[in-house]
């Protein structure tokens, strides 16, 4: 019988599985308030107690390994990017909810994205963002007939 | 089986009504094209040119849609081997094999491949249509809410079964996209998990939230690479290469036979359709492959096994929507708002009356199959330019795509809110080898899971096990669910095992 030990575990990964976990009792919670039948809960209980199941088998598996076991491979490190990327991509969808604009928003999105991955030729950096914005917004409206909402193009 | 009066008739009207083939390249360009455009969908093409249709007569009308059709079912295609995105649920497992084709520099043959298993599978599977289209009716009438409910079931947990080595990561995926799947308002009226929010009465939207876990997480990953393709050599697109592709596919006609029957079969049923086809049909050909196969990083039989059935897919549930008046998905849904615009109802009786239309729908859709091969091959030279562009263009220029994608298809904020929060979920599994393919079908198959469940159990009056018990197609369904899932499970505990014993 192989013996188990501890290993340093991933935090981000046991961050993960914590997340998971809330995300099930919040959820069956949530749903158990709304109604405590059985038909409201017939797929959402099962479900919820099989995937903390799975969420304490592999917490447990991310302290806990075979003894002989192969060590695993690190993470690879995160480019310093991809959260730059992601915070604008925030920022470019709240600037959507507070009413912006598709053709605003859409445009200063492309010029601080192409920055922050690298490009500094003023031609890419400048002109080509205004003629993708304003080739896709207007494409999307008068092509397609979705009235997508835009700051500059209602006047245009 | 053939009624030979309804195919005389169907010669007649095809070779008399012009206008009928006029539709047809359009259509398949437009399907194309929404299919390779990550964010945009065959739906969403189908939806957006159904207005169209009012123009034309009935058969013109689902020619066109049958077309586009058609054509997005070869253009998912595309992202899948050259970025990683399958440009809809259907091309899922296309990217398992085809995107490692394509970063080892062999795109041009994945896409050949794609192409070929693509066409075949599509004319295989009206091939099919036309020789069972009676028998298959009977067939589907015959599922009731259990057997729907443990296909679905077995559809979601195959992907968990695929990815062998986070069996345990691969379930959890799965359940999580379940629950969200069944966010909303539930059949008997309670809210649940909506937050008060009305954007989630209905559900978390589920193409932006595909659009997110697939493509904006993958977009995040791009940012470490500055091509697709790291070779400037590997880069370039030569008929040779896709045409040795097509060669490839076509020496393996068991395979292409093998997933056009499995997408035939599967896009008959009510609900699931291509987006469970090319899983079940990919998790077939890796089983058979056993050890000898190089599947997942590369192996062009994954490729011909999820396109083949993705693509005759389209056929199995043009056979539910003719034979039944059901859609299998939202690409048939559509066909049908274009069946009651035309004031025709799909079903039985349509079937008897107009046989010679529903052959002619057939052969027309045959004829597409050879276009498609012409056309989608030309096509590929302008869809995969992509592969020349640095990805530091890219990627913004494709977030910002996707994100208005999301909101032509939900009409509000609620599609670029859900990319942006399901974008940062699929980038995290993604990190930590979760596969965001079953949060995606869970999401998809929850509700319908969720009413298939219920419908059992008011069935059954309460009594599961007795109802169970009393069917016995729902049985050997539940069996091989059972068995689907032990057996990985098993062979990992064997192997792991056996590893332990050698190094000892």
């Amino acid at each position: 019988m192989s013996r188990l030990r501890l290993r340093a575990p991933s935090w981000g990964h046991l961050a993960f599985i914590g997340s998971a976990a809330a995300f099930l009792v919040w959820y069956f919670l949530d749903a158990y308030g709304a109604s405590s039948r059985l038909e409201n809960l017939m797929l959402i209980g099962p479900a919820t107690l099989v995937g903390l199941g799975l969420c304490i088998f592999l917490a447990a598996a991310e302290v806990l390994t075979l003894e002989g076991a192969p060590e695993r491979e690190a993470l690879p490190s995160i480019d310093p990017r991809v959260p730059a990327f992601m915070a604008l991509l925030a920022a470019y969808v709240a600037a959507l909810v507070f009413d912006v604009g598709f053709d605003v928003a859409s445009l200063v999105f492309l010029v601080a994205s192409l920055w922050v991955l690298g490009e500094r030729r003023p031609v890419l950096l400048l002109v080509f963002p205004a003629v993708f914005t304003v080739l896709i917004v207007l494409g999307m409206q008068e092509l397609l007939s979705v009235p997508v909402p835009t700051l500059l193009f209602d006047d245009m | 089986m053939i009624d030979m009066a309804g195919v005389a008739g169907a010669f007649d009207i095809l070779t008399h009504n012009a206008g009928a083939w006029l539709v047809v390249l359009p259509g398949l360009l437009i399907g194309l094209i929404f299919g390779a455009v990550p964010g945009l969908s065959i739906s969403i093409g189908m939806a957006i040119f159904l207005p169209l249709t009012l123009y034309m007569d009935f058969l013109q009308a689902i020619l066109f849609l049958t077309a586009v059709f058609t054509g997005g079912g070869f253009g998912c295609a595309i992202p899948a081997i050259l970025m990683n995105i399958p440009g809809t649920s259907a091309a899922v497992a296309t990217t398992f094999d085809g995107y490692p084709m394509a970063r080892r520099g062999e795109h041009n043959m994945a896409l050949g491949v794609a192409l070929a298993a693509s066409t075949i599978g599509t004319g295989l599977s009206y091939l099919v249509l036309f020789l069972f289209v009676s028998p298959i009716a009977s067939v589907v009438l015959r599922l009731g809410p259990s057997e729907m409910f443990v296909v679905a079931i077995w559809g979601m947990s195959l992907i968990a079964v695929l990815r062998e080595r986070y069996f345990a990561r691969g379930l959890l995926a799965g359940v999580l996209g379940l629950l969200i799947g069944t966010i909303g308002v539930s059949a008997l009226g309670s809210f649940r998990g909506t937050m008060g929010s009305i954007y989630l009465f209905d559900g978390v939207p589920a193409i932006p939230a595909l659009i997110g876990l697939f493509a904006a997480s993958e977009l995040f990953n791009l940012i470490r690479a500055d091509y697709l393709v790291a070779d400037e050599e590997k880069r370039r697109l030569n008929l040779r290469g896709i045409l040795a592709g097509v060669r490839l596919a076509l020496r393996h006609p068991v395979e292409i036979l093998r997933g056009g029957v499995i997408g035939s079969l599967i896009g008959a049923i009510p609900g699931v359709g291509s987006s469970v086809a090319n899983l079940v049909s990919y998790a077939d050909a890796k089983r058979r492959a056993g050890a000898g196969g190089n599947f997942g990083k590369g192996d062009p039989r994954g490729v011909i096994a999820s396109e083949s059935a993705n693509s005759s897919s389209e056929g199995g549930s043009m056979a539910t929507l003719l034979a039944l008046g059901i859609p299998g998905g939202g690409g048939t849904a559509i066909m049908l708002a274009a069946f009651a615009t035309h004031n025709v109802t799909g079903g039985p009786r349509f079937l008897a009356d107009n046989t010679d239309v529903v052959y002619a729908i057939i052969f027309g859709n045959l004829v597409q199959v050879i276009l498609l091969l012409i056309v989608g091959l030309g096509f590929i030279f302008v869809a995969s330019a992509i592969v020349k562009v640095p990805l530091r263009l890219l990627v913004p220029t494709v977030m910002m795509m996707a994100l208005l994608g999301s909101y032509a298809y939900t009409g509000s904020i609620a599609g670029p809110v859900t990319v942006a929060v399901f974008s940062a979920l699929g980038w995290v599994m993604r990190r930590y080898e979760y596969p965001v393919a079953a949060t995606v079908i869970g999401i998809l198959l929850g509700g319908m899971i969720e009413g298939e469940m219920l419908r059992t159990y008011q069935l059954a009056s309460g009594q599961f096990a007795e109802y169970v018990m009393g069917r016995p197609v729902t049985l050997i369904l539940l069996l091989l669910l059972v068995a689907s899932l032990a057996l990985p499970a098993v062979r990992t505990y064997r192997q792991r095992n056996a590893l332990l014993k050698e190094k000892a």
